[in-house]
């Protein structure tokens, strides 16, 4: 699809703190809380700064709940996979970032279109896929218009899908509008998460993102309409959070309209009980359409992006994996296996869901994660010792399960580390699939993936050819490629190792790469 | 009585419509997303799809007069100008 190739490139770098967990006879027990250079734990006292690495500060009850859940818990999306149904068409409300002749805008990426699908044909597809995908672990019901705007289709799938398949946990994404009437209705139904786009608490600032609203029988246009949102968002976080459901908000980026403004919505929904805050970029280009697209509205830098969730981490865990997937998207984050599970193969499909099945590899996927831990904190002893300041970001080629198991050519996407005397930390993506197209040759492609990790001291391969070696041993990144199918904490710290080693006796000096512009972080914090 | 009970329009007494005498709705078939919002809102259950397209059935739709202040599926049509007023038909009274 070419609008596709017109996506915005994501790119998420965070530094700061650092969590680490450890797992022990099946409890995962933290062991290492390291928040030397935290800007936001020493603002707080807070131990923890999100759910990235593992359990971190969470109370055993809600880690039990998010583990398995590849939006929720950074080190689960390495391991566990989730897949929308797109039964939910209409929606209640119109944003201008959205043009409804695709899918929401809010939970999934503008320009693509999702095949709408029955209950009937949902949950079939659902066991398609979890026979197919054992790790799949998530449901998620995100449009491609409102899944509240659509309650009988919503509700129905939900039901369908606990009968068959009860292990599946099941979240959906709402605009808030209609959340209020519905909020017992999705205790009943047995929705572990709920997502509520979330992008102003002051009218006047919704008036320039929603033209309007469907409520109550009535069309309300500007500031009246934004102001019912608004409030109406609010109240179901609320009443959510009461009923001890986890709360995820995404919020909509968008240059000069709410870019400051998002740190007083973090403020809002996080003393209203939301778990986690997800600011994701807005993506505007002319041709999806949308209002802002056509009025010339640019989309943030990843820059400015990382200022503004930086601004708001603190008391809330902020999310920095979102692929931003489409509403009918399957697999893991970063994968998107829909093409193998449209209606017509799944109608043809055998589907026989089968829970032992699932357990056992689940089973697997647990121990996996138990031996990725225990050889990262093994890997991590030897740096502890060590008193460097240096921290050096670096992109891993993965396919997933926590490995470097992805060839430097076919990676769509690097996913950013930071690596210090207290561990590797995930701080972000970088996406390059757009430029893999037709028309970029491998000169191009090399070039464009060298500037998007520019500010990387490595990067860590499966494998990687001779060409693209030397060029980016040229541009000063190292291409590592001595790790290839080993975990990608363990070697990354390994590396680091024996970088910090390599400066001190002298034999290379560090150097800080490419240090990326400040914005709009004086004005954010001065909010 | 009747005035009370109609679920159409709720005139007085005497001055009941015919049914040719409302506003019928269309969709503009070309327009339309089957995004199915307006689907649901009919009072008069006029809309349907039928292939994957969303139509309205003339002889059923009341203009939701005597239901709502607007007509739904145009107040909640995405896309402004599909829902409209069928000129093509009959209309004998405009509604004040
Ligand atoms: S859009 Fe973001 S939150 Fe939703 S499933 Fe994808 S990664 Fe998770
Ligand atoms: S105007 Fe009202 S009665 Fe007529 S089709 Fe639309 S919703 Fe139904
Ligand atoms: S609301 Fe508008 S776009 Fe959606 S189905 Fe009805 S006529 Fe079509």
């Amino acid at each position: 699809m070419g609008v596709d190739a017109c996506r915005g490139v994501i790119s998420v770098v965070e530094r700061g703190k650092y969590i680490k967990a450890a797992v022990n006879s099946g409890k995962i027990m933290q062991s290492i809380t390291e928040h030397k250079g935290c800007r936001a734990s020493a603002k707080t006292g807070r131990a923890s700064c999100g759910s990235q690495a593992g359990r971190g500060d969470l109370p055993v009850e809600i880690w039990e709940r998010v583990k398995n859940h590849p939006c929720y818990s950074e080190d689960a999306h390495h391991h566990y996979a989730r897949m929308h149904v797109a039964v939910a068409p209409a929606c209640n409300i119109q944003c201008n970032y959205c043009n409804r002749k695709y899918d929401c805008a809010n939970e999934s990426r503008p320009g693509v279109v999702s095949e709408k699908l029955t209950p009937e044909q949902a949950v079939r597809k659902v066991i398609a896929v979890a026979t197919t995908i054992p790790q799949m672990t998530v449901l998620g019901i995100a449009g491609p218009g409102d899944a509240l705007a659509n309650p009988a289709k919503t509700f129905k799938t939900l039901a369908l899908v606990t009968e068959a398949a009860p292990d599946i946990k099941l979240c959906l994404s709402t605009n808030g509008l209609a959340l209020p009437d519905y909020v017992d209705t999705i205790v009943r139904a047995k929705v572990d998460h709920v997502t509520i786009t979330i992008n102003m608490v002051d009218p006047e600032i919704g008036a320039k993102i929603y033209p309007w609203i469907f409520f109550n029988h009535k069309r309300y246009t500007g500031i009246e309409a934004a102001r019912i949102l608004t409030n109406r968002q609010l109240q179901g976080l609320e009443m959510l959070s009461e009923r001890g459901i986890l709360c995820k908000i995404n919020s909509v980026m968008i240059p000069n309209i709410n870019d400051d403004h998002l740190v007083e919505v973090n403020k809002a929904v996080t003393s209203r009980g939301a778990f986690l805050h997800n600011i994701m970029p807005l993506i505007s280009v002319p041709e999806h359409g949308t209002a802002f697209g056509l009025n010339g509205q640019r989309g943030p830098t990843a820059q400015e992006l990382k200022t503004l969730q930086d601004a708001c981490e603190g008391k809330i865990n902020m999310m920095r994996h979102c692929r931003q997937c489409r509403a009918d998207a399957v697999g893991l984050l970063g994968e998107d296996r829909s093409a193998e599970f449209t209606n017509d193969q799944v109608m043809k499909m055998d589907v026989h869901y089968d829970l032992e099945m699932r357990k056992a590899y689940q089973k697997r996927v647990e121990n996996e994660r138990v031996s990725k831990v225990a050889a990262g904190q093994k890997e991590l002893a030897g740096v502890s010792g060590e008193m460097s300041a240096i921290t050096v970001l670096v992109a891993v080629a993965t396919k997933g399960s926590g490995l470097i198991n992805e060839h430097f050519g076919h990676a769509k996407e690097f996913q950013l580390y930071e690596l210090s005397t207290s561990g590797a930390k995930f701080v972000g993506l970088r996406r390059v699939e757009g430029y893999c197209q037709a028309g970029y040759g491998e000169e191009d492609r090399l070039s464009v993936i060298m500037r998007d990790i520019r500010d990387c001291h490595a990067v860590f391969v499966a494998k990687i050819g001779g060409c693209p070696k030397s060029g980016l041993i040229k541009a000063g990144i190292e291409p590592v490629d001595q790790f290839a199918y080993e975990y990608i904490e363990k070697s990354t710290i390994a590396w680091f190792r024996a970088y910090v080693g390599k400066v001190k006796r002298g034999e290379i000096q560090h150097v800080q790469r490419g240090v990326p512009p400040r914005w709009p972080g004086d004005r954010i914090s001065a909010a | 009585m009747c005035s009370a009970a109609c679920p159409r329009v709720g005139l007085e007494i005497g001055s009941l419509r015919r049914k040719e005498e409302y506003v019928p709705f269309k969709i503009i078939a070309s327009q339309c997303t089957s995004c199915s919002a307006c689907e649901p809102l009919c009072p008069n259950v006029a809309i349907s799809e039928k292939g994957g397209n969303f139509v309205i059935e003339a002889a059923k739709c009341s203009e939701c007069v005597g239901h709502f202040d607007e007509p739904q599926c145009a107040a909640a049509c995405p896309v402004d100008n599909t829902c409209v007023v069928d000129r093509a038909l009959p209309r004998y009274q405009a509604p004040v």
